[in-house]
């Protein structure tokens, strides 16, 4: 079911550069993964190794418990979406596009890819050196998506979308992913957009990793509160302070960490509303530093 | 790993291949046969009175089925890898779909040139000419296509194998170091003409006093010699990582 172990794992680019710094991860197959970081912390590295696009030199991934370079048997059923540009090949058509999908992968769904061509409106004998941005990502999501890999990567594959083709691509995704389970890892920086679709999230800051969790489980590592303004701050004093928003005498503050069974009770005593923390909030607090 | 997998993808990655490659490789085969064909030899035969042997226009066609091979395989890789690749197939089985592609357009433009010959041959012999030619080959008229195919065959695979080679490198280190080494890239390529000895090469040879290889050594020499390109090109092709998309 796609699983994927990832032992150690440390890339070096020329020029000093460690784009993965002895990353160690487990992900059990049949989820779906957000994979998040801040421009240059791994992901694409990451995700172009366990896709073979590129040979582990340091450490091991394990793809259903086989190395994937060079193995057919499982690059076949492994699909990474790069920002769409891998998938087609300039002076091809959309049309022609699908036809090499269709031959490479064995669980291609021409229906599916159809229909998928049909929501983002993209003209099926156009060229792909006359599509707009989005519609090459468009193009990108249909070939990710129709393919139907037990384990499908698409990393930022919706630049250029427009929102209501954006907002068409996550619905198609989680109604396609739940009549056809797989392994699925987003890589995003539209978090709060994206988040709702993740079972995991995975953050990853400077090659390391930061965060495993579930997504609810991660989100209840923080809390918004909001009140009263004095009680508001009372009740977060001593607590790490990610954000915090004023209107009125209403204060809506969001901190970081576990907040206790006696201090929700306390909360609720004083008049204070405690909700999970915005997984993008989150997102910033564990990933910040120097600026990418 | 299974063999039957690799064949197959081996042949769908050889297919799409095929495929990108067709249109551009069709409208060569019809300038190439307009402006040789028809100009050319309207040209020659309006220009002389007949009855003697003439030069073969014809001839001068290999350039054109030389270069225009060795540009097709520098995209190879360029250009289909990453889509082989990101279509889950190997660099093992994109390496045998490329030694296909290069055997395939050899044997294409072997059939132009030999169909080429035949035709020129044809047309001579209408205007009481024999065409003549300029630089060595293996075969002395231009009917003799059963030994035409094989000598155009493996020239021009040899100058499609060392496109592959070149783009490979270009696509693996970026420009620097492949365009210092290109003659080293070009040696495979011109270790094939010294042996077959044939056209340009022929001349070259000629000019220099070396004697040609009899005709069979020589292409089983030169067979071998592509045959190490090509896997030496395959096992290349193997340690090529995928570049980063452009911005």
């Amino acid at each position: 079911m796609s699983g994927i172990e990832i032992q150690n794992l440390t890339v070096r680019y020329p020029g000093d550069v460690t784009a993965i710094d002895d990353l160690t991860l487990k992900l059990e197959g049949g989820k779906i993964y957000g994979l998040l970081g801040r421009n240059g912390s791994g992901k694409t590295t990451l995700m172009s190794l366990i896709a073979a696009y590129r040979r582990v030199t340091e450490g091991t991934i394990l793809v259903d418990g086989q190395e994937p370079f060079e193995n057919e048997e499982l690059t076949q059923h492994i699909c990474l979406v790069r920002d769409s540009g891998d998938v087609v090949v300039d002076g091809d058509s959309v049309k022609g596009t699908l036809r090499r999908a269709r031959r490479f992968r064995p669980y291609w769904d021409e229906e599916f890819a159809q229909r998928l061509l049909d929501t983002f409106q993209l003209p099926s004998k156009r060229g792909v050196a006359k599509l707009s941005r989005g519609q090459k990502s468009a193009l990108g999501i249909t070939v990710g998506l129709a393919s139907r890999a037990p384990l499908t990567m698409l990393d930022e594959a919706y630049l250029g979308m427009d929102a209501p083709s954006r907002y068409a691509f996550y619905d198609i995704l989680l109604e396609d992913y739940i009549e056809n389970p797989r392994t699925i890892i987003l890589s995003t920086h539209l978090i709060e957009e994206v988040g709702r679709l993740f079972e995991q999230v995975v953050i990853i800051d400077r090659g390391r990793l930061v965060v495993h969790d579930d997504t609810d489980s991660l989100r209840m590592r923080g809390a918004a509160v909001v009140g009263p303004a004095v009680a508001v701050d009372d009740f977060t004093t001593g607590m790490t302070i990610l954000g915090e928003q004023r209107l009125g005498g209403t204060k809506s503050v969001t901190v970081y960490g576990e907040i206790d069974p006696d201090a929700r009770a306390v909360a609720a005593d004083w008049g204070l509303e405690l909700s999970p923390v915005a997984l993008q909030d989150l997102f910033v607090h564990l990933t910040k530093g120097d600026p990418a | 790993m299974s063999s039957s997998l690799t064949y197959r993808r081996a042949r769908a990655s050889f297919q799409d291949l095929a495929k990108g490659l067709s249109v551009s490789v069709l409208w060569f085969v019809v300038i190439v046969a307009v402006i040789f064909l028809v100009i050319g030899m309207l040209v020659q035969l309006t220009t002389n009175g007949g009855g003697e042997a003439s030069e073969s226009i014809w001839e001068n066609s290999a350039y054109a089925t030389r270069y225009f091979p060795l540009s097709m395989g520098i995209v190879i890789t360029a250009a289909y890898l990453p889509v082989a690749i990101a279509s889950g197939v190997t660099r093992r089985s994109f390496g045998w779909a490329g030694t296909a592609t290069v055997i395939a357009l050899a044997g294409v433009m072997a059939l132009l040139e030999a169909g080429g010959y035949l035709i020129e041959y044809g047309l001579y012999r209408l205007a009481d000419e024999v065409p003549t030619f300029t630089t060595p080959h293996l075969f002395t008229e231009g009917y003799q296509f059963w030994i035409i195919v094989p000598e155009v065959w493996i020239v021009v695979a040899a100058n499609v194998a060392a496109g592959w080679l070149i783009g490979s490198a270009y696509y693996k280190w970026s420009w620097f170091w492949p365009t210092i080494c290109l003659p080293l890239l070009l040696l495979p390529m011109l270790a094939v003409e010294a042996v077959m000895s044939v056209g340009w090469a022929g001349a070259v040879m000629e000019n220099l006093d070396i004697e040609r290889l009899p005709d069979g050594v020589a292409v089983l020499v030169a067979l071998g010699l592509l045959a190490l390109t090509l896997a030496g090109i395959q096992r290349f092709v193997r340690t090529i990582d995928l570049r980063p998309q452009k911005a």
